[in-house]
């Protein structure tokens, strides 16, 4: 027994005194891997996890292996700010990423930038996360506000989309009144009669008292926000079941972009526009390959989550093969942090370059992707398949508007 | 004297953690389990010495959060007077809930409570010119402070350990006073028994309702001091109904009624949440569950309650054979 512990503290002593550059390079990524979110941060462990093997299948960076430190915050902002203390001050990460909900992301934000950490978001959308001016917080994804960008671009280029009136009803979560207000700022600017302004509580089960109202004000647009799946399928059936006839029905949000849609209402689900997420263009060869990669290890195709999993851990491997890095973990935090500043290079999700700009509510944004208003897009229910319509370069088919509905 | 002596071994314990303390983790965890010992604390006065089961905790937790960041976001107050106000908001908007809900016993009471938390979460979501709504609060710098000549450093952990210690104190000490207090016997004998308590002519709903005011007084501290310390707020993260949850556990493992209970409770959970999350990436929380299972079936009276009574029962034996 004791020559076996002998063995093993030899074993260490050899271990920890080899040379620091052999050490793998570590990425931090708080995630709820258990509770209410836990399929979400699934889903980004098997993004980064892929990423991460062929970055070192290829060499690693600058001979360096990657290593990705998961840890649980179970969608809890407390936690997830323990997690992250652990993850900079025990775990010795030279980056982290990951959050997957804004709450969760604004702790590990507010803790990155006060232990001068590097924190590179990959999916939490608030705009308040680059709305602080935290230099060690970088985004690739767009914010909330940015979301409508694709839908804005369609009502003003398309020939005859411009809304005369709007019904807008939005949940009243953190990301339903973001892109509630986003939406309805740019429309008042285009001149847009908003004719309903409503928020209700997710989850809500009986939707005919606000769709009796909103018909009454006879919209030409019925644009709804949802978070929730069910909100989004109810939002629409009791929208058509009162029989309002919008020229369009535009869906933002998760809730309108997921197959339940179409299996849960069948042909009422026909011609519904969804803002969609945007998770790379499906028409690049390379996003197509990625996918296809992606559904043959896993067995499922990858959305949003796993596209922008994947694709941080490029950007982070960009930058630290261009950081020079000594071994003093504050100082290579601040070479990442300067590398991340240059960076300029596309990944499976797009462009990327991070920059200082004015978001479409005004907020001033740091460090984020200035990229981010190409990375919308809109895409349209049909036939029980949800493929994107707008903008073109980004099109899988053609558009349906206005809706055939409207026209009887 | 005697009574006095554990009280000065743990404010020594208290105050030579730090010294000892191996990282700021070690610290970070430290503070977590005093602001718990708060809040299990505050729990502990309604739920321990009344018997007035409240799941809607997260509420008055929630309004100490909102009022120290408000206050000091929006009127330029120092977190460190903001936590007694929000105390002291909590305690005010605990005198309708109390008035209200202690018409209701039992389970009833309970129900009240937890649809009373509901509607305080729903106010804080949607009355965006006060709370901001969803979008919550962030405090991004903390005041430049000086003690003793010395300018404060927020970015380490030992202003924020000894508010949190000065706090957890607080809150036992409440709870030691009670004890000894009239209300404390008025608490116990409604707890027994409501109709005999009532008979022998205490006033229970007043009674109640100045313990309730009491344990929203420190639970709002509770709150202040997490926006203090966690500087970001929103309706989910401050008045979720699992934090009411957890004040409950805090108080039942650690012993209902008891003193020390809640700085047991708080340090069990949080140091088996930790070990156990660290240890099972996946399933961790059946752990959890598990342990809450048998320290509730197997220690009803809590940690510190079993605890008491095996010393009792052992001095008991040691003076019966220095009888014999």
């Amino acid at each position: 027994m004791r020559t076996f512990v002998t063995s093993i503290f030899a074993l260490l002593a050899v271990l920890s005194s080899s040379p620091a550059l052999a050490q793998p390079l570590r990425i931090g990524a708080p995630q709820p891997m258990t509770g209410p979110d836990a399929p979400f941060g699934d889903k980004f462990k098997k993004a980064y996890g892929m990423a991460i093997e062929e970055i070192n299948a290829a060499g690693g960076v600058n001979g360096r292996k990657l290593e990705i430190v998961i840890e649980d915050h179970q969608a809890k902002n407390a936690l997830a700010a323990t997690v992250t203390e652990k993850l900079i001050t025990q775990e010795k990460v030279l980056v982290l990423t990951g959050g997957r909900a804004s709450g969760q992301a604004m702790e590990i934000a507010s803790i990155s930038q006060r232990l001068k950490t590097p924190y590179l978001v990959d999916h939490p959308s608030a705009d308040m996360i680059t709305a602080k001016g935290f230099e060690w917080v970088f985004r690739n994804n767009p914010t909330g506000s940015i979301y409508p960008a694709a839908f804005n671009d369609f009502i003003s280029t398309y020939p005859g989309a411009m809304p005369k009136s709007a019904a807008v009803v939005y949940d009243n979560t953190l990301f339903g009144k973001t892109i509630g207000a986003a939406v309805m700022k740019q429309l008042k600017a285009k001149g847009v009669a908003i004719v309903a302004d409503e928020a209700y509580p997710v989850n809500t089960l009986d939707f005919k008292p606000i769709m009796t109202k909103v018909k009454g004000t006879n919209p030409d647009y019925l644009l709804l926000v949802a978070v929730s799946t069910t909100d989004a399928i109810l939002l629409t059936r009791h929208a058509k079941e009162i029989g309002i006839r919008p020229r369009a029905f535009v869906g933002f949000g998760g809730g309108f972009g997921v197959a339940d849609m179409a299996t849960q209402l069948g042909p009422l689900a026909q011609n519904v526009f969804s803002s969609a997420a945007w998770s790379g263009n499906p028409n690049d060869p390379k996003v197509k390959a990625f996918y296809a990669k992606f559904h043959k290890q896993f067995g499922i195709w990858p959305h949003e989550h796993e596209v922008e999993g994947y694709s941080i851990i490029y950007i982070i491997a960009d930058a630290l093969k261009r950081a020079k890095l000594t071994g003093n973990l504050d100082a290579d935090r601040d070479a990442v942090r300067k590398a991340l500043l240059a960076t300029d290079m596309t990944t499976v999700f797009g462009k990327v370059k991070f920059g200082n700009w004015a978001g479409p509510l005004g907020d001033m944004y740091t460090n984020q992707n200035i990229y981010s208003p190409e990375h919308s897009v809109m895409a349209q229910w049909k036939g029980g398949q949800l493929l994107n319509v707008w903008p073109k370069s980004n099109a899988e088919t053609g558009l349906t508007f206005p809706d055939p509905l409207a026209l009887k | 004297m005697r009574s006095l002596a554990p009280w000065l071994a743990g404010a020594v314990a208290l105050a030579a953690l730090p010294v000892f303390a191996p990282n700021s983790f070690f610290l970070h965890v430290a503070i977590l389990i005093l602001m718990w010992t708060l809040l299990g604390a505050a729990w502990n006065v309604l739920g321990g010495f009344a018997g007035q089961v409240s799941f809607g905790h997260a509420a008055l937790f929630g309004i100490g959060a909102y009022v120290t960041m408000i206050l000091y976001l929006k009127a330029g107050v120092s977190p460190w007077w903001g936590i007694p106000v929000g105390g002291l908001v909590a305690a005010l908007a605990s005198l309708p809930i109390g008035l209200v809900c202690f018409r209701l016993r039992g389970p009833y009471f309970s129900l009240a409570t937890l649809a009373v938390a509901e509607i305080v979460k729903l106010v804080a979501l949607n009355w965006e010119a006060v709370t901001n709504g969803p979008v919550g609060f962030l405090i991004t710098g903390l005041p430049p402070l000086r003690v003793f000549g010395l300018a404060v450093d927020w970015e380490s952990k030992l202003p924020f350990y000894v508010v949190a210690a000065l706090l957890a104190l607080a809150g036992l000490a409440s709870t030691a006073w009670l004890r000894t207090s009239r209300l404390g016997a008025y608490l116990v004998a409604i707890r027994e028994n409501e109709d005999a308590a009532e008979a022998v002519g205490i006033d229970t709903v007043r009674a109640k309702v100045m313990t309730l005011a009491l344990s929203a007084f420190l639970a709002g501290m509770g709150g202040g001091f997490y926006a203090f310390y966690f500087r970001y707020v929103d309706p989910d993260a401050v008045l979720n109904i699992s934090l009411s949850m957890e004040m409950v556990f805090i108080a039942m493992v650690g012993g209902l009624g008891t003193v020390g209970g809640p700085l047991i409770g708080a340090i069990f959970l949080t140091t088996v949440g930790e070990t156990v999350r660290e240890r099972f990436q996946v399933g961790h929380l059946i752990f959890y569950g598990l342990f809450m299972m048998l320290a509730i079936r197997y220690m009803p009276e809590g940690i510190w309650g079993r605890a008491r009574k095996l010393f009792s029962s052992l001095q008991a034996r040691v003076l019966g054979h220095g009888a014999a």
